[in-house]
């Protein structure tokens, strides 16, 4: 057996560190920061996500936000989706983009009013910050880096509800999909909104340090409703049955939206952005590979890098994202293919090791979404 | 099997010996680095193996990992629960997650592996 270990001295902790080291999580280094990989099963933590409920630790996740006058105007020009409809208390999934049209982030864009807060990957949020500030020369607006002060949590499940109203004693029932409340507990800032990444019914919680500690204590102690601790590793899982994106490996910033299969966070007749030459360019002219999911035909694990053939043996593309999902017992992933190819219900090869085995182009997510959104009327 | 009465590699395989025959697996500290195992390749019966070269893959969510031969010999069986529940690796590494059994070629290299405590002594 091989194995490989990486120890790096300059590691950020979470507020929450002392947690996950009680509860024995596997811990590793993700964008800089210590991270839980799993507690027990990276497989049991993923199944008990969709049948019960499960509490991560994202706070390793930038917060940098934006207030001053211009700053709709700023954030218009820096990203593709529009915010302008994006109301004071809703929030938006917004991709910031080079001028070549690359993705540089894909963001989450939460209205506070007074000032918006912009939610990077780990990975990204200083490449996020920077960028901010050497295009704000020309907005009235301010740009704070809050990531380090502040915590975030995602409580997501079937109990996530019940478990928030209980601990912070208010009603969100009539909280609905991409919409956000803020409040006091115990004398601390809490915004908290009904998202997440795992396409269950859930919970985003920003905290300050000490009020994540009290609330993480609360949900994982309590008697009545078993919330269990999850690491990354099932979020990844969780993730990908829904075909969400993962900044750095199916998305960067070389990747326009378009062939991403992300037009639909771009509002390019509305506006102008940073990048939308190229990205409209795309929308008219087609991309020649696009990304799809894939589900394997037999057993065998796709990962990263791996070659995709089509049937008649013709190289085509590559493997981004690949995992075994505990909840379809299925081996799935994500290629960027020919997009002739990337039809739903196309067959592909994908090359592991030796051998080349099959697998169908679907149709993500793979699992229905059981998000509480507002009917419409 | 009692993993006092094994022999062991440093690359973290196993080698319980019965006769002419030796079963093969990997060691618990191994299978506690990989995590959730979810896919195993191994060799056919009749396959020869040599010592220190790769005879199958495992797949965890964590790695895909080469096992190597703790000793040379032939494969006369394959460990075919596997196939179904590769989780058997993880849950008794030393018992029914075993991978394969080899009729030994060299029985000179069994005494060169490690024993017990040799190996747990090598992980520190």
């Amino acid at each position: 057996m091989e194995t490989q270990i990486s120890n790096s001295s300059y590691i950020k902790k979470t507020a929450l560190y002392d947690f996950h080291i009680a509860r024995n999580a596997k811990m590793v280094e993700f964008a800089g920061w210590e991270m839980p990989v799993q507690y027990s099963s990276i497989l049991e933590e993923a199944k008990h996500v969709r049948n019960g409920t499960g509490i991560f630790d994202i706070s390793h996740m930038g917060e940098i936000f934006v207030s001053g006058r211009d700053r709709v105007a700023f954030l218009e020009y820096l990203t593709t989706n529009s915010i302008e409809k994006t109301a004071e208390g809703q929030m938006q999934y917004t991709l910031c983009c080079n001028s070549d049209g690359g993705i540089l982030d894909d963001i989450m864009i939460y209205n506070l009013g007074s000032t918006i807060m912009c939610i990077t990957n780990a990975s990204n949020t200083h490449t996020i910050f920077m960028h901010f500030l050497t295009h704000s020369k020309n907005f009235n607006v301010t740009i704070e880096d809050k990531s380090r002060e502040m915590s975030l949590v995602a409580l997501q499940g079937i109990d996530a509800e019940t478990m928030l109203e209980k601990i912070f004693e208010r009603d969100f029932s009539h909280l609905f999909y991409m919409n956000l409340e803020r409040f006091k507990f115990n004398n601390n800032e809490v915004i908290c909104s009904r998202s997440g990444y795992t396409g269950e019914d859930g919970f985003e919680i920003y905290m300050d340090n000490m009020a994540a500690r009290m609330f993480w204590n609360a949900a994982i102690t309590d008697e009545e409703i078993k919330i269990v601790p999850c690491g990354l590793g099932s979020r990844d899982i969780l993730r990908l049955e829904m075909g969400y994106s993962l900044y750095g490996v199916d998305i960067d910033t070389t990747t326009n939206p378009v062939a991403a299969g992300l037009t639909w966070a771009v509002k390019d007749t509305r506006k102008d952005f940073i990048g939308k030459e190229q990205i409209s360019a795309a929308m008219r002219n087609g991309v020649p590979c696009k990304k799809i999911g894939f589900v394997m035909q037999e057993k065998s694990f796709p990962r990263h890098g791996y070659s995709v053939f089509s049937e008649a043996g013709k190289e085509i593309g590559t493997v981004r994202s690949g995992l075994y999902s505990p909840n379809l017992d299925k081996f799935i992933g994500t290629a960027y293919i020919q997009h002739d190819l990337a039809k739903i219900g196309t067959m592909i090869r994908i090359a592991i090791r030796d051998k080349k085995y099959s697998a169908r182009v679907e149709k993500f997510p793979l699992i229905k979404p059981k998000v509480k959104r507002k009917e419409l009327r | 099997m009692n993993e006092k009465d094994l022999k062991f590699t440093a690359t973290h395989e196993w080698a319980a010996n019965n006769g002419d025959t030796e079963t093969i697996g990997i060691s618990d500290h191994a299978q506690k680095e990989l995590g959730d195992i979810v896919f195993i390749e191994l060799p056919e019966v009749g396959k020869i193996v040599k010592k220190t070269e790769s005879f199958g893959t495992i797949e965890s969510t964590k790695a895909a990992s080469q096992i190597y031969a703790p000793l040379s010999g032939k494969v006369i069986e394959v460990n075919t629960a596997l196939t179904a529940q590769p989780e058997l690796v993880n849950k008794e590494p030393y018992g029914k997650g075993w991978l394969i059994k080899i009729k030994v070629s060299a029985k000179d290299e069994i005494a060169p592996l490690l024993d017990f405590t040799q190996y747990s002594q090598s992980l520190h």
